[in-house]
């Protein structure tokens, strides 16, 4: 269980994070959403132990990361938006450098395991500098994998990838979720993000705007339904009879076959709406549910500011 | 018996297995770059050294007699010695001044440090990857000095004392270089630091062993603590020292003093790269404080029968209207004034400053506060500076005290040395004046350092201010003044005054303008904590440290959803 309590950073007059606070348990992905210099990195570095927080703290599994930072590193694995790779080193060396700094046995076993998981089983003779983009930035995840950490920080991880190395990357931190780890993950990529996290937060000018679980962000941000509904019959009465309905909030016509209703409720209210215009005789060809995503959720939340 | 095995395990772990220290050897070791290199530097020894060796012996083989042939072998040898020290000078500072910033370039640091990895377990990794390299030249070295062994220019056991030797001068200066290393961000920066590091220690070194030459009569009978030059390190190789009435091989306690100066180098660069409070500057601290001790008590103990000696054998004469127990007083406080200004120049700068950056450590949380001595925050700064100076200036008058050959410290202020008839008297207001000027002058740039910092917290404002009140206000003066009273006495007469520490002049009017000098400068300082007090209360108002306070202040309204 992670548990983040009111976190801040200030660099002098600057403050980065304002007052962070979340809580996450084994297996949340937790998408971490937010502009260049909206306080991302340096909340995960603080998770990271490499950035004292001004105030505020944060534990893992009940350990403070200020009181133990020794112990919280060995049950974090901190994947930062650069490589920092050693040129003149080959793959199972550094994974091998890595292992005896935290102190892992059985080394050869682990790395085999490791790069089996990141699928560079083949590679595990090669010079680093030698394997793609794509190639490196698993290694990196091996990397952090090596100790068997319960908490993962990734930080932009699918940078620079291409759409394959992408996919890739996400069924692989899919896959570390199911295994039980926490796993942070901060992207621009917003439509993956939705893909893999159960969880997201949105964070401006260091302050967290939203944080819950996708389909509960999204709802935030638009608690009614927007429906469009299309029919052959005359859109007039259609409009009427929809503005007759219970729940229905506000709506108006979008063309010449289509109206937009706003409806308030769940699902099943929204069930409800689509019975009545068919028993009021409406032939409707479409009835649909506008999704909103968290693009949305974020262009609607953020400024654009930046710290 | 557990915390035991721990700790070993941990010894074995940081110097037998260091993970740092193994991969940098896959690296430094790996292809044919490794030996293209050493075979460079053979060739280059070879060629270097041949030439020597022809220069001294070729041209005359066989036409001097055995004493000149051997007297030219040695001077080959000491070439050689000379060539090697030339190879270590060289290489080992770069190898640390590459170590950790290649690292910090490569921005691997973080990934290295959000592992449960201890700067110390770092920085010896570090430190044996670098050292290994330059060892593994001076081994390669070894067939060039034993042709002086065969040819009869020295001695196998000498040469091995001095290869030694010579490794520990590369040890101390590749943890020179790691200390740079750790405070540039750039290899160029890392590099002119590391030499210029480099250049201070040797001329400090160099310096210690003439005033050890001096007091001893001779280079061969040296101070182990003035051994730490590479020049003296072939005259020690034969050498006793007196250690509690056992005469111990110079050598070995000169090892172990390099070894402690590494210690005490490697201590700061890990304090440098720690993350927060932590116990590298707590150890740091407290070597500082013993070693600084351990220096002015020895250079008391050489220079106190010195000081005596140049008297009673004529060589320095005693201004008229004086004693000559007050012309050694003020030698004394001189002496004394010197060792704390050098001290006060190199640590009052870094310490004279707070700010708000990434570190804790370096953000203001009072003024004075003595639980945090050791602990390396900004409170501790001030009582960290009082015990260092102050245990350092106890430190000299007990290496005074021990020269003469006094039982009690009281009989000390009154004893006369045996045969010389003069007293080392700490009490005297002579040595005490220069004492006080010393402690005014630090006392005055290390709250000149502060109150730059209560204006603007910027770390290396305070410290450069510091700086070029010592430069500025003190160095450049005294020197100005100096020369002027040496070239030109009419001038001096006039403005001798103005010298910062009246130095020149060793006679009492001079002693007692350092006095008043001393009082002015406790003037500015009482007049500066006036100012920046209030000052540094604001800002710590307006950055309170909350940490303490929020510990506790669980999930405050999670936002949104």
């Amino acid at each position: 269980m992670l548990e983040v309590k009111n976190l801040h950073k200030t660099f002098g007059g600057f403050t980065a994070v304002q007052g962070i606070s979340f809580t996450l348990k084994p297996g949340d992905i937790f998408g971490f959403i937010g502009s260049n210099g909206a306080g991302k990195t340096t909340t995960i570095r603080m998770l990271a132990t490499l950035l004292e927080p001004t105030s505020g703290t944060a534990t893992l599994n009940g350990i403070d990361i200020l009181e133990n930072p020794m112990q919280i590193r060995r049950m974090i694995g901190y994947m930062p938006d650069f490589f920092g790779l050693y040129d003149d080193v080959k793959v199972w060396e550094y994974l091998d450098f890595f292992a005896s700094i935290y102190g892992v046995q059985k080394r050869d076993k682990v790395i085999d395991e490791v790069l089996e998981l990141t699928d560079l089983s083949v590679k595990k003779h090669s010079f680093v500098q030698s394997l793609s983009r794509g190639m490196q930035q698993r290694l990196c995840l091996a990397r952090c994998l090596v100790h068997d950490p319960k908490l993962l920080l990734l930080d932009e991880p699918a940078s620079g990838l291409d759409p394959r190395a992408r996919a890739e990357l996400k069924e692989l931190i899919a896959e570390l979720g199911r295994m039980g780890k926490i796993v942070i993950v901060s992207s621009h990529i917003l439509p993956e993000l939705s893909d893999f996290c159960n969880s997201v937060g949105i964070i401006e000018r260091g302050k967290l705007l939203a944080f819950g679980d996708v389909a509960s962000v999204v709802r935030s941000i638009r608690p009614t339904k927007l429906v469009r509904v299309q029919c052959i019959s005359n859109l007039e009465s259609l409009l009427n009879t929809a503005n007759r309905s219970v729940n229905v909030q506000k709506c108006e016509v979008v063309g010449t076959i289509e109206i937009v209703v706003e409806l308030m409720g769940d699902d099943v209210d929204q069930a409800t709406f689509l019975k009545t215009i068919i028993d009021a005789g409406h032939q409707i060809t479409n009835f649909s549910e506008e999704q909103a995503n968290l693009e949305d959720v974020f262009l609607k939340l953020t400024t654009g500011a930046v710290n | 018996m557990s915390s035991e095995l721990t700790w070993l395990s941990g010894l074995r772990r940081t110097y037998l297995s260091n993970a740092t220290a193994t991969r940098d050897m896959r690296v430094q070791l790996r292809g044919s770059r490794a030996a293209v290199l050493f075979t460079l530097y053979l060739v280059v020894m070879t060629f270097v050294l041949l030439m020597v060796y022809n220069e001294s012996l070729g041209s005359s083989y066989g036409q001097n007699s055995l004493a000149v042939a051997q007297s030219r072998l040695q001077g080959f040898y000491y070439a050689t010695l000379g060539s090697l020290a030339a190879v270590v000078t060289l290489v080992a500072p770069s190898m640390g001044a590459f170590a950790i910033v290649s690292e910090k370039q490569r921005r691997s640091l973080d990934l290295v440090f959000s592992a449960p990895t201890e700067p110390k377990y770092y920085l010896v990794g570090k430190l044996l990857s670098s050292y290994r390299f330059v060892w593994l030249l001076l081994v390669l070295s070894l067939p060039f000095c034993a042709v002086s062994v065969t040819l009869g220019g020295t001695t196998w056991s000498q040469l091995f004392i001095t290869f030694l030797l010579y490794s520990m001068y590369g040890l101390v200066c590749v943890s020179f270089g790691l200390l740079m290393s750790t405070l540039c961000n750039k290899v160029l920066p890392a590099l002119i630091w590391t030499y210029a590091a480099l250049a201070c220690y040797l001329a400090l070194t160099g310096s210690l062993m003439a005033v050890g030459a001096s007091a001893s009569g001779s280079l061969t009978d040296i101070n182990p603590v003035f051994s730490l030059n590479p020049v003296c390190y072939s005259f020690i190789a034969d050498q006793t020292w007196p250690v509690f009435g056992r005469e111990i091989p110079t050598w070995i306690l000169s090892i172990v003093i390099h070894l402690l100066v590494v210690k005490f180098v490697v201590l700061g660069a890990g304090s440098m790269i720690a993350p927060g409070d932590s116990k590298e500057i707590r150890g740091l601290r407290i070597h500082s404080v013993l070693y600084s001790a351990a220096l002015f008590f020895l250079v008391a103990m050489c220079i106190g029968p010195f000081f005596a000696g140049i008297f009673s054998s004529g060589s320095a004469s005693v201004p008229s209207g004086m004693k000559v127990s007050d012309t050694l007083q003020i030698f004394h406080g001189r002496a004394l004034f010197g060792l704390l200004f050098g001290l006060g120049i190199i640590v009052v700068p870094y310490l004279s400053s707070f700010a708000y950056n990434d570190l804790r450590r370096h953000r203001p949380d009072g003024t004075f506060k003595i639980k945090e001595t050791f602990s390396g925050r900004p409170s501790g700064h001030l009582p960290f500076l009082c015990v260092l100076f102050i245990g350092s200036a106890l430190a000299y008058c007990l290496g005074g005290w021990y020269s003469i050959g006094s039982t009690s410290f009281m009989a000390f202020a009154s004893r006369s040395i045996p045969g010389v008839g003069i007293d080392f008297n700490p009490v005297s207001p002579y040595f005490l004046m220069y004492v006080f000027l010393a402690f005014t002058i630090w006392l005055t740039a290390y709250l000149l350092g502060w109150y730059s910092s209560s204006r603007k917290p910027v770390l290396s404002r305070g410290r450069t201010i510091s700086l070029f009140f010592f430069v500025l206000g003190i160095i450049l003066p005294t020197a100005l003044f100096s020369i002027l009273a040496e070239s030109d006495r009419g001038i001096a007469t006039g403005v001798w005054f103005l010298n910062p520490v009246a130095g020149v002049l060793s006679d009492i009017p001079a002693a007692r303008m350092s006095g008043i000098h001393g009082a002015i400068l406790l003037c500015i300082a009482v007049l500066l904590t006036i100012v920046t007090l209030p000052k540094v209360t604001k800002q710590i108002a307006l950055n309170p440290d909350l940490r303490s306070e929020d510990r506790h202040d669980i999930n405050e309204a999670i936002p949104a959803v």
